[in-house]
């Protein structure tokens, strides 16, 4: 009787072209980033409402300038940061810079983390 | 009328680059770094890095600088950033000693070397971020390069609870380290 080795080796090649495709999760993300195993990171302080509402949506302008859209990127940057210090009564003045906003927005939210670390 | 028809395209065809860049360290481990900076032309990238009283991982040189947990700081444009003087060698990178704007009440140091600032020119830009952390026992926690493939677009790297953000925003360009959410 003649075995046939056909399907099944067509089988493993296509498992192992599945498998090889595979990334490791965050693989992208951690190319250049060499962390010590042996330490543990402190648990980070859980953040207020406001701090989670500016994380988000700093997380999602960085996706955005990521697709290619800079303008959007900027827009979503700075609305986050605006949006950040008026829940904080932050004073700013029409013509502060962008690049001023989003600076004072960055310490505020620094300023918050070491205050609950703390 | 020529002149001006020439000022407005160098205006509109001219490159912008990094006015200043902001660093925050967000968690509770000391940051180690150095700031690459390239020239415009050329292919020979120097080192800008601050020197001075900071500490200094193993013998090598040049020093890292240490920006301490939840510290952020300015490297500002401010009268003499040092890509802005005119002609310098690439070699003459390894010598500088920016401006350094601290926040109020930081124990870090504040110094300026108006040397450095007079040999570094618009030749020189932002190119990348070598750091490295430490916590309280010296011990090393993680370690990294922010090398943005296009400096004009946001980059993240993330692993062992630290998210590591580089923002471009208007020219200046923004490094944010912090715990993973």
């Amino acid at each position: 009787m003649k075995t046939n080795y056909v399907k099944p080796l067509s089988f493993l090649f296509v498992l192992l072209i599945f498998f090889s495709c595979q990334k490791e999760e965050g693989e992208t993300n951690q190319q250049n980033l060499t962390p010590n195993s042996d330490i543990t990171v402190s648990a980070r302080p859980t953040p207020s409402e406001d701090m989670i509402t500016f994380l988000s949506s700093l997380s999602e302008a960085v996706i955005i300038g990521q697709n290619g859209n800079k303008k959007e990127y900027e827009e979503t940057l700075i609305k986050a940061s605006k949006d950040f210090l008026d829940m904080n009564g932050i004073m700013y003045n029409k013509a502060t810079s962008n690049s001023e906003i989003f600076s004072k927005a960055l310490e505020l939210y620094s300023q918050k983390t070491n205050n609950l670390k703390n | 009328m020529k002149k001006i028809i020439l000022l407005i395209m160098a205006l509109i065809v001219a490159p912008v680059f990094p006015n200043s860049i902001f660093v925050f360290n967000n968690v509770d481990f000391d940051l180690y770094y150095l700031i690459g900076a390239r020239p415009t032309d050329g292919t020979y990238y120097p080192y800008l890095s601050s020197r001075g009283p900071y500490t200094q991982p193993g013998s090598s040189t040049p020093y890292f600088v240490l920006l301490e947990g939840f510290e952020n700081t300015t490297y500002a444009h401010a009268s003499g950033f040092p890509f802005d003087s005119p002609v310098t060698l690439p070699a003459s990178a390894q010598i500088s000693h920016w401006t350094r704007t601290l926040t109020p009440g930081s124990p870090a140091i504040n110094t300026t070397n108006s040397l450095a600032q007079m040999m570094f020119g618009s030749t020189h830009r932002y190119s990348e971020f070598k750091f490295f952390m430490l916590d309280e026992n010296d011990n090393h926690v993680l370690s990294g390069n922010i090398d943005p493939i296009d400096l004009d677009f946001p980059s993240e790297m993330s692993g062992f609870g630290i998210t590591i953000t580089y923002f471009p925003l208007d020219g200046d360009v923004f490094i944010l380290f912090d715990y993973t959410p």
